[in-house]
């Protein structure tokens, strides 16, 4: 037993003693009633009960504002609804014009990745085109030499042969003339 | 100041005022007087809303960047659940952790929304992590589900894997043949009759369930509430849990009822048994790393019908138990010193 320091019971330790005791066995009676059989199936009778309980209610509180040409709860709820239902629409708009945007963004993306690549391309061609243009000059050069070394050690004379006239300078030359 | 010592004096004087039934006397006086303390002090910005549901955004300090965080709560819990004082806040953890958080607020069920199923509810999810993904620029989410909402996010993220990027759930019922007390409870129970599907299943109807769960805890908690009233700052956390606990909300009739037959009554994630718009739902199909935590002190979602969800997926899984129960791994002590820990840890694994 709880006692105090002048050896007389404690009231105090000896309430909670007695209230565990209590908790604990009305712990163990509740287990027993909350598991068996007719508690559970009254427990879901209960359930049943409110809801038809407060089912009949709104019927009987709808029908008395009908009666007064009042808008019921159920009006009410359907315009809720409606305006739900508009709701939704709407945002399945948004949804669609979101999606849109990513296809947009995606399109843009793959277009520039696209024109990207053509510039690429058309750089390689143009380094292409440069090698080989590099490549024939060099080939002319070589040509022109052979023709020019026929036979022999002797480096050949230049050829005789005037270039031909410029016809912008040969225009330029004649109206000089003209004016002297 | 003791509320409670104020409104009843001389109540066991002479008998020993320490007696339990008078401590629970003054946690009673304490509860009913009390001002609750506020809740959901976390600065966010709301990004996307359709009808009563908000997606809120929990910006980290610093540029925005990574990998979004959505959180899904219960449907029968208001969405402060995950933001309930600063420093036992699961949203302000995560955005301190500098991951971009949302947590989809359901928001309060009107009679319009009654009609509402879990095909509804998924579709209203979808555009949440769709619109999470966006304000961030990320293509997918961490997707994290508490309670009922983690049944959810589960379903979702066996449905519509595109944008999950990993799936964590806490005390969420998989195994529902596992599911305690609340299980048997709504076993025999006629669901057309109960959970009409055009109607809002009011709180008071759910609540009796919940208490139930344990009787005389709703008791012993006044000792608690007792207890704390001499520390404000243990008060102040006493009355936040207490605030949970009274402010649920209202669930759609129609959800509440495919919940209770096709999950309690059919078992219907387990056994491949529920379909949602046409489809099955196979939690095979859920391939991303998931993260599945349990409680152990749990009366509400016992460890043994959470856990199987690691099990169960095809993807990498973990299953951790912590030694609490499923309301104080959130606001307890355990929190932050494991929980969040925890989530950040497994964010960062998954998409470092």
């Amino acid at each position: 037993m709880a006692t105090a320091p002048n050896g007389s019971p404690d009231l105090g330790k000896l309430g909670d003693e007695l209230y565990q005791h209590w908790e604990r066995a009305m712990s163990s009676w509740w287990d027993q009633v909350l598991e068996s059989p007719s508690f559970l199936g009254s427990m879901g009778q209960n359930l049943e009960g409110a809801a038809k309980a407060r089912g009949q209610y709104e019927r009987a509180v709808d029908d008395s504002m009908q009666k007064l040409h009042l808008p019921t709860r159920s009006d009410v709820v359907r315009v809720a609804k409606i305006a739900a239902q508009l709701e939704e629409r709407i945002l399945q708009q948004e949804d669609l014009v979101l999606d849109l945007k990513d296809q947009l963004a995606r399109l843009e993306k793959e277009a520039v990745q696209a024109r990207i690549e053509a510039a690429e391309a058309r750089l390689e061609l143009r380094e292409t085109l440069g090698v080989l243009r590099d490549e024939l000059v060099a080939a002319r050069t070589a040509r022109t030499a052979a023709v020019a070394i026929p036979s022999g050690d002797a480096p050949a004379a230049a050829p005789s042969v005037a270039p031909a006239p410029d016809p912008k300078s040969a225009a330029s030359a004649r109206g000089r003339k003209a004016g002297a | 100041m003791n509320p409670g010592a104020a409104a009843f004096p001389e109540f066991g004087a002479g008998f020993g005022s320490e007696l339990p039934l008078a401590r629970i006397q003054r946690g009673m006086a304490v509860l009913a007087t009390a001002p609750r303390p506020p809740v959901g002090l976390t600065p966010n910005v709301v990004v996307h809303a359709q009808g009563r549901v908000k997606l809120r955004y929990y910006a980290p300090p610093g540029a925005t960047r990574g990998t979004p965080v959505v959180l899904v709560p219960s449907l029968i819990n208001k969405a402060y659940i995950l933001d309930l004082e600063p420093g036992r806040s699961l949203v302000q953890a995560l955005a301190e952790r500098g991951h971009p958080t949302f947590v989809v607020d359901w928001g309060t069920p009107e009679p319009e929304n009654a009609s509402e199923d879990m095909a509804a509810t998924l579709g209203i999810l979808r555009r949440c992590v769709d619109r999470a993904c966006r304000h961030v620029g990320a293509r997918q989410a961490h997707l994290f589900g508490y309670c009922m909402g983690g049944t959810v996010a589960a379903i979702y993220a066996a449905l519509h894997p595109e944008r999950v990027k990993s799936l964590t759930t806490l005390a969420a019922p998989i195994l529902f043949a596992e599911g305690g007390r609340f299980g048997s409870f709504v076993q025999a129970v006629d669901v057309g009759a109960a959970f009409p599907v055009d109607e809002l299943i009011p709180v008071e109807r759910m609540k009796p369930a919940f208490q139930l769960l344990d009787p005389m805890g709703n008791l012993s908690k006044y000792l608690g509430i007792e207890a704390a009233s001499h520390d404000p700052r243990q008060l102040a956390r006493v009355l936040v849990r207490e605030r949970w606990l009274e402010e649920n909300v209202p669930l759609p009739g129609a959800f509440a009822a495919e919940f209770v037959r096709e999950g309690y009554q059919k078992d219907g994630l387990v056994n491949e048994s529920w379909t949602i718009g046409g489809r099955v739902v196979r939690l095979g199909d859920i391939r991303v790393p998931t993260l599945v935590v349990s409680c152990a002190k749990d009366f509400i979602t016992p460890v043994a019908a959470a856990a199987p969800l690691a099990e169960r997926v095809s993807g990498p899984a973990r299953h951790v138990c912590l030694d609490v129960g499923h309301i104080g791994v959130v606001v307890g002590g355990e929190g932050p010193k494991r929980f969040y820990p925890l989530l950040d840890e497994f964010f960062r694994s998954v998409a470092p």
